[in-house]
């Protein structure tokens, strides 16, 4: 207590000091629009610095975990490539191709990784920041993937370097979604709450749903691969006017963990988009 | 200077020299002259830290109310007022702050140096000041040659001021 007493006595006009320079600031920051922008841009610059910096130390002491956790993805990728192999082999016999001719399997997803400069978990919206943009091929809608292939979120905006993506923890994001052993297609959204939780609202009240059922993506929006995992079902109600039931997920990827990502373009979006756009014939000309 | 009769006649000289005629000069953007500086370079050199940092309060939120500022001046004037007896210590090599009462003097601290500490605290205020008010570099051009111009016709001003009350200092 004499220690605080002294440290008090030895710094007060310090503390004053800055206290009275924080008000003045605050008073003439909020005095005009300019000073207001050219401040909050400025302060922006420093927090972002600051950020950067603390997350290249964090990222640094992760990088053994995060090796474990990539090691583990590559022994399953291997995995898959062996069935591949296997099924394109098979394809070849059954079509009578000799080893010299290939057999065309078509690639609708293509990946791109990258890093997360910033992620926040605790707003109601919450974006993540990563670090490739157009330069490297990223595009606005590609979908965002944990790097053990768990759905994260959207891209929404990019720059040349930079993008944007619209995190799963958002309150304004949708996704399609299913029930992986059921098929019952139903909409996950987060409510803003837990940042491990969503909700899983609009399934059929027939369908057979269990706790740990996996939920994943239907693959409606063209953007999200079917069958990305998005979480596993903790529990299910069923509505009052007991048509639908309201589930809560616990979300497959650690959003609060997020160090690096997949994207994920659709080759064939854009054809399915544009065919969506154009006007049906109606009945009298399809006759 | 003599007491505090002498320094409140100063502080009110300089205020109103500020208000009512510096203020007012519409000669151009980049000549900006702030004179009220001169109140906290001429506190008594054994002011005491918090002594300084409330009459820095006091001078610019007269000025900012004076002004149509709201804060800006304040801003400014804290610093100058925390950072005296560092400024007077380094540029001055003046450390006597409980022995030596008075105003700063050229008797005092040396010819040479107590025109160098009264030049650094105008460009410090000065560069503070201009560079809260531009909050950019966008257009470093301007915003140099308004600290520029500023600073010297503050100098000029102070000189001015303090060239006035220098017969009523302190012999010492």
């Amino acid at each position: 207590m004499h220690k605080l007493i002294y440290f008090i006595r030895k710094t007060y006009v310090a503390i004053i000091f800055v206290v009275l320079e924080i008000v003045a600031l605050r008073c003439y920051a909020y005095s005009t629009p300019y000073t207001q922008s050219r401040l909050l841009a400025g302060s922006n610059a420093v927090v972002r610095y600051v950020y950067s910096s603390l997350h290249g130390v964090r990222h640094f002491f992760s990088l053994r975990s995060e090796n474990i956790r990539l090691t583990e993805r590559i022994a399953e990728l291997e995995n898959r490539l062996d069935a591949v192999g296997e099924y394109e082999a098979a394809m070849r016999e059954e079509m009578g191709a000799s080893e010299g001719v290939a057999v065309s399997i078509a690639h609708k997803y293509e990946y791109l990784p990258a890093r997360v400069m910033s992620n926040s978990i605790n707003h109601p919206q919450n974006y993540i920041t990563l670090d490739k943009g157009f330069n490297q091929g990223v595009a606005i809608n590609m979908a965002v993937l944990s790097p053990e292939g768990y759905a994260v979120g959207t891209i929404v905006n990019c720059s040349e370097n930079f993008s944007i993506a619209r995190s799963l923890l958002n309150t304004s994001f949708r996704v399609s979604a299913r029930l992986a052993e059921d098929g019952s297609i139903g909409s996950v959204h987060w409510n803003g709450g837990d940042s491990q939780l969503a909700d899983f609202d609009d399934v059929t009240k027939y369908a057979k749903i269990a706790e740990g059922d996996v939920v994943v993506a239907a693959g409606f929006s063209h953007y999200f691969p079917s069958d990305v995992i998005i979480g596993k079902v903790e529990r299910a109600t069923l509505r009052e006017n007991a048509t639908t039931y309201d589930c809560r997920i616990r979300l497959a990827a650690d959003m609060s963990r997020l160090s690096n990502v997949l994207l994920v373009k659709n080759n064939s979006a854009g054809e399915a988009q544009s065919l969506e756009e154009q006007p049906l014939p109606s009945a009298d000309e399809s006759k | 200077m003599k007491g505090k009769g002498s320094y409140a006649l100063f502080f009110l000289v300089t205020v109103m020299v500020q208000v009512f005629l510096l203020n007012n000069l519409t000669v151009s953007v980049l000549f900006a002259p702030m004179a009220y500086v001169a109140c906290l370079i001429m506190m008594p050199l054994d002011s005491s830290p918090i002594k300084m940092l409330l009459t820095a309060l006091a001078i610019g939120l007269l000025m900012d109310f004076t002004m149509g500022t709201e804060g800006l001046n304040v801003i400014a004037t804290l610093p100058v007022a925390f950072f005296r007896r560092p400024i007077l210590s380094f540029v001055a090599g003046f450390s006597d702050f409980d022995k030596e009462e008075g105003a700063p003097s050229e008797k005092r601290l040396g010819v040479y140096r107590y025109h160098r500490y009264i030049v650094t605290m105008v460009v410090f205020h000065s560069l503070l000041l201009f560079s809260v008010e531009h909050l950019s570099f966008d257009n470093f051009g301007l915003f140099l040659a308004r600290f520029v111009c500023s600073t010297l016709a503050s100098l000029v001003a102070v000189y001015f001021l303090l060239l006035l009350f220098t017969p009523k200092f302190s012999a010492k």
